[in-house]
């Protein structure tokens, strides 16, 4: 009996202490979520360059320094999933990155907030900024929702090494559509186990393809637009060429866990990425020779994709002024210089991109260029959904199992179908 | 008096053991059930202005004649059929050969039981590389001159489904066989002795006294296979990005809901809502698979 009970008491003392230490860590969490303590809770995603990363956490420690305000690092692995339950559960990060194409839907949600007023207040001059990448995060209301930290668009990747065994060089790329597919049929002759073009099955990579007929992939009330017969004739040569020649092939087609696998792999003659690439491509392939060119035109016209990614604050910041200083100060010439510097990105300030001489940097200057006319990553509230729709069934139709025209008159049912949902 | 005050303590003392669990239980089990058959009959908006609209039985309706969901159901319902019947079958003879007494049978046990250990999200970057286009799957298969050419198992509409199907039974196998070891050194071994004095063979004693004798607990493998089986959602979610394909072939119910809950904005409702269908789906399959098996075992076998 004794014995008893010294152990139902031990065993309680353990309850006990296991329900103090649940309780602690709830009201931890609270208090920093206060942010009574000058600390900032700043979400990211962590892309693929060790560079990069690097660029931000001397981001973080220079603001720490220049401000005395602690950061506290919020790591999102699947970004859409997590901020949403953060955005549900009150507890999203003061600021965080925001990809211009979700921008739409987390605006109209009312979980941003607006920097005018702060913009106004310290006379923030917002002139320096790729007009782009700026407008990128201005909202339906006109008001500004965030500010881009850097931005990328899309290239041309050539291996050297394989255009030389196949008798060419990079002169010999041509420069419009129609004979670029009939370059990369010689190619495929010419070198035997090689993939001539390898591409991504991604709404991302494509979109400005399917724009080049005059057609855009949404409707005018932001619904899917996919199945437009525009849209379908301007993707048509991209999937045959998959399809039915095998000159351009999907990298899980060929097996790879990415599109820079193979081409660092010297696999694949082409790859159609973005700038993003060049930095992994000398840290991981430092013995691949390459080199990088602009699309040759689609339908006699330049075209490309702009992707951009800004600093946005939470409208449920309990720090907002905080919250605009970490913001200025990142997006300011000097730690934005640093930052692309460093994470080998393109800047989203025209001054910074001159200081940094990209225009003369033989890597970097087709993607500076695309800047000029490319598409931006950008299609309404609704462009997630779209895009999980396209990305299901279009690997089937670039390997020839069902055709491009009902692939995306499916995607674009099913697209719809849940958009009615949402209203 | 005495007797009374001691009972009373030990009301207490059971209340405070019990307490925790059961808040546990209020906070992580009940409530959450209860608010998504509130949620089920809502149209909800949890971002931003939080809202919920009373839509009666909508999100039902529009889930039965959502053609995703047909779909999904489909998947999910092959992926069941196939996997808890092998499964099952297959956790049982691994363990009957485990439990006769071969060689280094206490090796074999650890061995088989590591990849109940592993993560199942390792697990299927594991089988995702032996299953890709230079994997080691291939080159076996085409130096041993059974294929031509490298199948692409999981960029494959028809074929992904499978590689999923083979990895699960893979990872879910050993922790059935170690539910049927236990199982087996319940069955009175004066039973076999009889048998063997009537001179049954190997197999007969098998179908003859094992399988029956351990009916209880094939129900038990069984209905907790269907259970697992019937959420499946890490494998396809990893090996599709989360899109369910290539075209839909590995679209499973808990994907769908996922899909709904967490990738588009207002459906949380209409997620709830198949959720809770899926859970009718598999109470009804579970209560019909028990309406036909016998746990009467009366030690004769039946």
């Amino acid at each position: 009996m004794k014995w008893n009970r010294k152990v139902s008491g031990f065993l309680l003392a353990v309850g006990a202490i296991a329900a103090f230490a649940l309780a602690g860590c709830g009201a931890k969490n609270s208090s920093n979520d206060g942010g009574s303590s000058k600390t900032l809770t700043i979400g990211f995603w962590k892309g693929d360059s060790p560079q990069e990363s690097k660029g931000r956490n001397t981001l973080f420690k220079n603001f720490t320094k220049a401000t005395g305000i602690k950061i506290k690092q919020k790591v999102y692995n699947d970004y859409n999933t997590q901020l949403m339950t953060d955005l549900v559960g009150g507890t999203a990060p003061d600021v965080f990155y925001v990809d211009s194409s979700v921008l739409a839907s987390l605006q109209t949600k009312g979980v941003l907030e607006p920097l005018n007023s702060y913009m106004k207040k310290d006379n923030f001059k917002t002139g320096d900024f790729y007009t782009p990448t700026y407008k990128a995060f201005t909202g339906n209301d006109g008001k500004q929702y965030g500010l881009p930290k850097d931005y990328s668009t899309m290239g041309l990747y050539y291996n050297n090494d394989l255009l030389k065994k196949a008798g060419y060089s990079a002169s010999d790329i041509p420069k419009t559509d129609t004979e670029f597919f009939a370059f990369l049929k010689k190619l495929k002759t010419k070198l035997p186990g090689i993939t001539p073009l390898t591409i991504s099955p991604l709404l991302a990579r494509q979109m400005f393809i399917m724009q080049s007929t005059g057609a855009k992939i949404i409707t005018k009330t932001g619904k899917s637009n996919l199945d437009d017969p525009r849209i379908i004739k301007a993707l048509q040569p991209l999937v045959d060429a998959d399809a039915k020649d095998k000159t351009v092939r999907t990298f899980k087609e060929i097996g790879f866990g990415s599109a820079m696998d193979a081409f660092g792999g010297g696999k694949t003659v082409f790859s159609d990425e973005g700038a993003w690439q060049v930095s992994g491509l000398k840290t991981n392939f430092k013995k691949l020779n390459w080199g990088t060119t602009e699309f040759p035109t689609i339908n006699g016209k330049k075209a490309n994709m702009i992707f951009t990614v800004g600093w946005s604050m939470n409208a449920d910041s309990k720090d907002k002024s905080d919250s605009w200083k970490f913001i200025k100060f990142v997006t300011s010439k000097k730690q934005s210089q640093q930052y692309s510097t460093t994470a080998s990105v393109l800047p989203s300030r025209k001054s910074v991109a001159k200081a940094m001489g990209l225009n003369d940097d033989k890597d970097m200057a087709p993607f500076v260029e695309a800047a000029n006319y490319a598409t931006p990553w950008i299609a309404g509230v609704n462009l997630d959904t779209i895009q999980v729709r396209y990305e299901n069934i279009i690997p089937s139709a670039f390997q020839g199992k069902i055709s491009l025209k009902d692939a995306l008159t499916q995607a674009t049912e099913s697209a719809n179908k849940d958009i009615d949902k949402q209203k | 008096m005495a007797r009374s005050s001691e009972r009373k303590r030990d009301i207490t003392q059971a209340a405070a053991f019990v307490l925790p669990m059961l808040l546990v239980l209020l906070i992580f089990t009940l409530f959450p059930i209860f608010y998504s058959l509130y949620l089920s009959f809502n149209k909800v908006n949890l971002v931003g202005d939080v809202s919920y609209n009373f839509v009666g039985f909508k999100n039902f309706t529009n889930a039965i004649t959502d053609e995703r969901v047909i779909i999904a159901l489909k998947n999910t319902l092959k992926y069941v059929v196939v996997v808890v019947p092998i499964q099952s079958i297959l956790a049982l003879v691994l363990a009957t050969v485990l439990n006769s007494g071969i060689r280094f049978q206490k090796t074999f046990r650890s061995l088989l039981f590591i990849p109940t250990l592993t993560s199942s999200s390792a697990l299927t970057l594991i089988f995702m590389f032996i299953f890709s286009l230079n994997g080691p799957l291939n080159s076996l298969l085409l130096d041993l001159h059974i294929l031509n050419n490298p199948i692409n198992y999981l960029n494959d509409q028809g074929s992904v489904m499978w590689a999923i199907i083979v990895m699960n039974i893979w990872s879910t196998v050993p922790m059935f066989m170690t539910i049927y070891l236990s199982g087996l050194q319940d069955i009175d071994s004066a039973m076999y002795e009889a048998a063997d004095i009537d001179g049954a063979n190997m197999f007969q004693k098998w179908f003859k006294i094992t399988v029956p004798q351990i009916a209880p607990v094939t129900n038990y493998v069984v209905m907790m296979g269907l259970t697992s089986t019937f959420q499946l959602f890490d494998q396809p979610y990893i090996v599709s990005g989360g899109s369910g394909g290539p075209n839909n072939a590995t679209l499973t119910l808990s994907l769908v809901i996922y899909q709904y809950a967490f990738r588009q904005f207002g459906t949380m409702g209409y997620a709830s809502a198949i959720a809770l269908l899926l859970t009718i789906a598999i109470f009804v399959v579970s209560m019909i698979f028990r309406h036909f098996s016998s746990e009467n075992v009366t030690g004769e076998g039946r």
